[in-house]
């Protein structure tokens, strides 16, 4: 057998003797030496390769690829913890606040760790909610690691029954949005889902600029899921969503939401619609919405009840429509407001070509001659039909579509439609007599605001919007939205003649029900049949009506429009125009003087918060007969700058006392009421930078007729 | 001189130098560089394991690996100066005892993890397996200090193999695959050291290799059996016996699917998962991808002591025993884990080189021994536990928490100073 290599040096040549041990270790053959030395280079060769090899994957995994691991590893130590934004608020034009955000403490358990004190839990807890013991009880005993036992809680109560003390709770911090208005303006102001984030209505359409930016912290998770704080990291504040104003005025809102109410009861209506819009700027003042929803239970109610629907809901307009046909009548030189046409005694048969029957346009009441004017003033579908042939298809088209229908308004609501509009390309032999008088084409509420507030701006159609301005957490002002025009829809000497014929349809025509003592109104009634199952018969309507005011100098365009109702009158005239005339004249005797509610809209803009609440002021020394909702105006107008340090007191005098408690409990202030009655004063006073939890003193009083009296 | 067992009274060189002489002949007495290695490696290791065990202070685990520490340190200074032939002499009652040993544990042993390999004595658990290294590798070295295998005869050969294979089964039976496998190991080195005949070798390598080659695929397998034809043509050696190594070789890589049947489930499982640690990161593979991400995320200079996030916040099982060369490499990162294979490569050169300079054959075997387990146990862990190898339990030596261990790695150090200090001794 052969030996070869290292390992087989071959003995027999040195030693005969092959029992004895070899003498390799003896070093005085030197050829022997070199064979071991040659041997140990091997084996150190070797090793050295083997701590090399190691060395290279070292390289490799710490610095080649450190980062990967290293992610890799934070993805599974590291645990970000959200530190929920606050949100920002909700005011009205005039500073009042509608929405904001308060925190509040929800309380969860490890039940493995609460159970020495689930005793102690329990009852604190019970006293905290007002649940029975039991049910608590019941949860610590869970085999999960957490559960939770209570939701958006008082902070207080965590010092009032030392939950910190108790081993296994855990309590966080959870900000809550806080609706001061109740149930009004519900569709339009929308709410907020549980994480906070808007999901209807201005906290959706602004959502991005409310919410602000969540912050966090790190904690370290460790191999069985225990977290701890990391000192490693920093900690990232949240930062603050801005408020905004909208360019709601509260007071016409709540106006709007009681005249329409009453309304929607008295002519056993589905539903309803207010619109009010400034026409000079396309301001917003109002959008009520029948039946009323409160921000705060907007999961329970109807899918159709959650919608905006002044923006989101098309209908047919009816006569209201017939501003389009006059406009484009008289915008063209095509009719003279005195021709004349035969209304022919209110039945019109209209021969179509390729159909044995004829085609039957009715009026209401039975007309002989109607001049174009009076034709408006009561309201002639005859009339308008006959016009719309002297017009003609590309005109009347024309004329539709520069008062902005058939295309969306582009006020910041998401979820807002064009409505229907169809081209002249488009039309059957019917459509350009429909449209004459509002059928055949499908219009959102928003929009026929709108149109009329062409009119009433002298013929320039405004973008309507809602935004007034954005404030940042300290209260400036980041952004301001300036009023936008969209084109010259009709000459000024048109809007001026149709203002005229509009102001006849009130003094004279079918919406005498609409006219106020002393303020001339302009406006158009509209009752539509509903196309239900694809027919017009039955009793579904749409009543409607709106109108401008005071018509020399319009402040305010008001829509009103109702859905279906049931009582001995359905029309636009009986129906709606009497809620128009309720809202107008709340505002006449709400601010005693003419026109003096929309004076203060213009004036009041311009002035710092503080400054404007003291114009309310002197506005509320010359009232004795007040609306309760005017009382409002008095509420904070000094919340506007939410500093960043402290808390500002709010402004509750002339509420009653549970209101005034409601509202320092909302922010979480300590109240301590004196007297009873409605609050006179207040201490601190409001707008007074102040630490959280302050307690305020209120000074009550019965209510007296002069509540300005208190400053 | 030439008798067995003569050098006991053969002490003609003068006691190691004690007087002015040069520096070569002031080390004679005792080698600088494995104490002071050593001695660093088992501080390294107590630190680590304090650091993996850390809890708001020291542990249970660090007190006792310090008491192990101490008393494996006295070990290692009381076999440094025992008279040279002393560890011949008592190679085989020391290997029967140890063989003992082990047959008790398989009776009255401890249960742990599945491993029936400990006993427990007092507080402390005593693992035979981890002894029985050195006492094999002592009566190996001890009966091949006068045998010859290159001249094949087969009763020698037997004896031998028998020698390892002995504890070896009788590890098996625990089961225990990881040390197990470094007998395997170490009894090849031995016989490459002691001139076993290459064609032996090779008998033993290329079925061993074929079984490895198969658990990956079939063109490795392939590739090993053709380089075995290979080599077998090129040794033109006895026909039939070639053909037999062969058939062999091709027979256990054939065989070796069923044996791992045969394995446990968790060591199917590991070496499956060796394959692709990702495949299973929940399971098997977590020791593996959570020890990477330590190694990896360590960087350059690591994240500092006890600042270790997988350390500290016990992503690694068990780190502070198989998986100990974690901590330093993620707490000093490259400059940790470097300092501590360099601590061992040292450790393995100075063997190597005791080996080669020592007279006495039984010292030279024994100390190559010692060197192989040792390499063997290095390689293993640090591969394990940087992905390269599979997870088969071994612990890091000087380093691993455990008391047998650390005493065994100690006790073999000592060895390697005795060997060392009468490396003139014939």
């Amino acid at each position: 057998m052969r030996t070869n290599g290292p390992a087989g040096a071959s003995p027999r040549r040195h030693d005969p003797n092959p029992l004895l041990p070899r003498r390799e270790f003896q070093t005085e053959d030197p050829a022997l030496n070199r064979r071991w030395r040659r041997r140990l280079r091997v084996l150190q060769f070797c090793l050295l390769m083997i701590f090399a090899v190691i060395c290279v994957r070292l390289v490799q995994v710490q610095i080649v690829d450190s980062e990967r691991f290293r992610k890799l590893g934070d993805r599974q130590y590291i645990k970000k913890v959200a530190l929920p934004a606050t949100r920002g608020s909700i005011f009205d034009r005039n500073g009042l606040p509608i929405a904001s955000h308060s925190m509040f403490v929800s309380i969860a358990a490890n039940p493995g760790n609460a159970a020495p004190d689930a005793k102690s839990i329990a009852a604190a807890l019970s006293k905290v909610t007002g649940e029975p013991e039991k049910g608590f009880r019941a949860k610590l005993k869970s085999k999960q690691a957490f559960v939770w036992l209570a939701r958006q809680v008082r902070p207080e109560a965590v010092q009032t029954y030392s939950l910190d003390t108790l081993r296994g709770l855990i309590i966080a911090d959870e900000p809550k949005r806080v609706y001061h208005t109740g149930n009004v303006a519900g569709q339009y102001i929308g709410t907020t889902n549980v994480d906070n984030r808007g999901i209807a209505g201005v906290e959706l359409a602004f959502d991005s600029v409310l919410s602000g930016e969540p912050g966090y912290v790190v904690f370290q998770r460790d191999a069985t899921a225990n977290l701890m704080p990391s000192v490693d990291y920093p900690r990232f504040d949240p930062v603050k969503g801005h408020s905004i104003v909208l360019t709601m005025d509260l007071w016409l809102q709540q106006v709007a939401e009681s005249e329409l109410e009453k309304g929607v009861a008295g002519s056993e209506a589905e539903g309803g619609i207010v619109v009010m819009l400034e026409p000079k700027t396309g301001e917003v003042l109002a959008m009520a919405q029948s039946p009323r929803v409160n921000p705060a239970d907007y999961g329970k109610v109807r899918k159709e009840d959650q919608k905006l629907r002044a923006v989101t809901d098309m209908f047919e307009p009816g006569s209201v429509f017939k501003l389009v046909t006059a406009s484009a009548a008289l915008e063209y030189g095509l009719i003279q407001p005195g021709r004349t046409f035969y209304a022919e005694n209110g039945v019109y048969e209209v021969p179509v070509p390729g159909r044995k029957r004829p085609r039957v346009i009715r009026d209401v009441h039975k007309y002989g001659k109607l001049t174009f004017q009076e034709a408006i003033e009561f309201s002639s579908n005859i009339v308008m039909a006959k016009a719309s042939d002297i017009i003609g298809d590309e005109k009347l088209y024309r004329m539709a579509r520069d008062f902005g229908f058939g295309t969306r308004t582009n006020i910041d609501f998401p979820g807002e439609i064009g409505g229907r509009l169809a081209k002249p390309a488009d039309w059957s032999a019917l459509t350009r007599q429909s449209l004459s008088y509002g059928y055949e084409v499908g219009t959102t509420p928003m929009q026929i605001a709108a149109a009329y507030a062409a009119l009433a701006n002298g013929g320039v159609l405004m973008r309507p919007y809602v935004l007034k301005r954005e404030l940042d957490a300290a209260g400036n002002v980041v952004a301001e939205t300036s009023p936008q025009p969209v084109r010259r829809v009709v000459s000024e000497e048109t809007a001026r003649t149709m203002t005229t014929f509009l102001e006849g349809v009130v003094e004279r025509g079918t919406a005498t029900s609409a006219r106020v003592e002393g303020v001339r109104i302009a406006g158009k009634t509209g009752t539509s049949k509903r196309l239900v199952n694809g027919r017009y018969e039955g009793k579904d309507y749409t009543a409607s009506f709106v109108g401008y005011f005071p018509a020399e100098d319009p402040r305010i365009v008001c829509l009103v429009m109702l859905d279906n109702p049931r009582g001995i009158n359905y029309y636009g005239g009986t129906t709606s125009a009497p809620i128009f005339h309720g809202i107008v004249e709340r505002i006449m005797t709400g601010s005693e003087r003419y026109g003096m509610p929309i004076a203060e809209l213009s004036s009041r803009d311009a002035l710092p918060p503080s400054a404007a609440h003291g114009a309310g002021g002197a506005d509320e020394k010359t009232g004795a007969n007040r609306q309760p909702a005017r009382a409002v105006k008095l509420a904070a107008t000094q919340n506007l700058p939410e500093s960043g340090s402290g808390h500002i007191v709010p402004d509750v005098r002339g509420f009653s006392i549970r209101k005034a408690l409601g509202i320092l409990r909302d922010e979480n202030f300590s109240p301590v009421v004196h007297g009873s009655g409605m609050v006179v004063s207040q201490k601190p006073k409001p707008g007074e930078p102040v630490r959280l939890g302050t307690e305020i003193t209120l000074e009550c009083q019965q209510k007296t007729s002069d509540l300005g009296g208190t400053k | 001189m030439d008798t067995l067992f003569s050098g006991g009274m053969g002490r003609q060189s003068r006691p190691a130098g004690l007087g002015a002489m040069d520096i070569k002949e002031r080390f004679a007495f005792l080698d600088p560089v494995i104490p002071v290695c050593v001695m660093l490696l088992v501080l390294i290791g107590i630190a680590s394991v304090y650091s993996a065990t850390y809890d708001a202070g020291a542990s249970q685990y660090f007190n006792r690996q310090v008491i192990w520490a101490s008393a494996g340190f006295l070990l290692m200074v009381a076999i440094w100066l025992l008279p040279f032939r002393t560890l011949q002499m008592i190679s085989y009652p020391a290997y029967a005892l140890s063989i003992v040993m082990l047959l008790a544990v398989l009776v009255a042993g401890k249960t742990v993890a599945g491993t029936r390999s400990w006993f427990g004595i007092g507080g402390f658990g005593l693992q035979p397996s981890e002894f029985v290294k050195v006492t094999t590798l002592m009566a190996l070295a001890s009966y091949l200090s006068y045998r010859h295998l290159d001249r094949g005869r087969f009763s020698e050969l037997a004896t031998t193999f028998g020698i390892v294979l002995l504890p070896f089964g009788l590890i098996v039976l625990q089961p225990d695959m990881g040390t197990a496998v470094i007998f395997l190991g170490a009894l090849f080195m031995i016989l490459v050291w002691a001139g076993a005949p290459v064609f032996l070798l090779l008998s033993i390598a290329a079925p061993a290799a074929a079984a490895v080659a198969t658990l990956f695929n079939t063109t490795v397998f392939l590739f090993v059996i053709s380089s075995t034809l290979v080599l077998l043509f090129v040794m033109r050696s006895n026909r039939l016996l070639s053909s037999m190594v062969f058939s062999l070789t091709v027979l256990v890589g054939v065989s070796v699917q069923y044996l791992f049947n045969q394995l446990a489930p968790y060591q199917q499982k590991r070496i499956l998962t060796f394959l692709n640690p990702d495949a299973d990161p929940l399971g098997a593979g977590y020791n593996v991808i959570q020890s990477k991400i330590a190694i990896g995320s360590g960087g350059i200079f690591g994240k500092g002591f006890l600042h270790g996030t997988q350390t500290q916040l016990n992503f690694i099982p068990a780190q502070w025993t198989d998986f100990i060369y974690c901590v330093p490499s993620e707490e000093f990162g490259f400059a940790g884990a470097f300092l501590v294979l360099a601590l061992l490569t040292a450790v393995l050169l100075r063997g190597v080189q005791i080996a080669s300079t020592v007279k006495s054959r039984f010292g030279s075997l024994l100390a190559i021994g010692i060197v192989s387990v040792l390499t063997i146990h290095v390689i293993i862990n640090i591969g394990m536990v940087m992905g390269i190898m599979p997870v088969i339990g071994v612990p890091l030596p000087f380093m691993s928490y455990g008391g047998s261990s650390l005493l065994t790695s100690m006790i073999m150090a000592g060895i390697l100073l005795n060997l060392h200090r009468n490396r003139k001794e014939y």
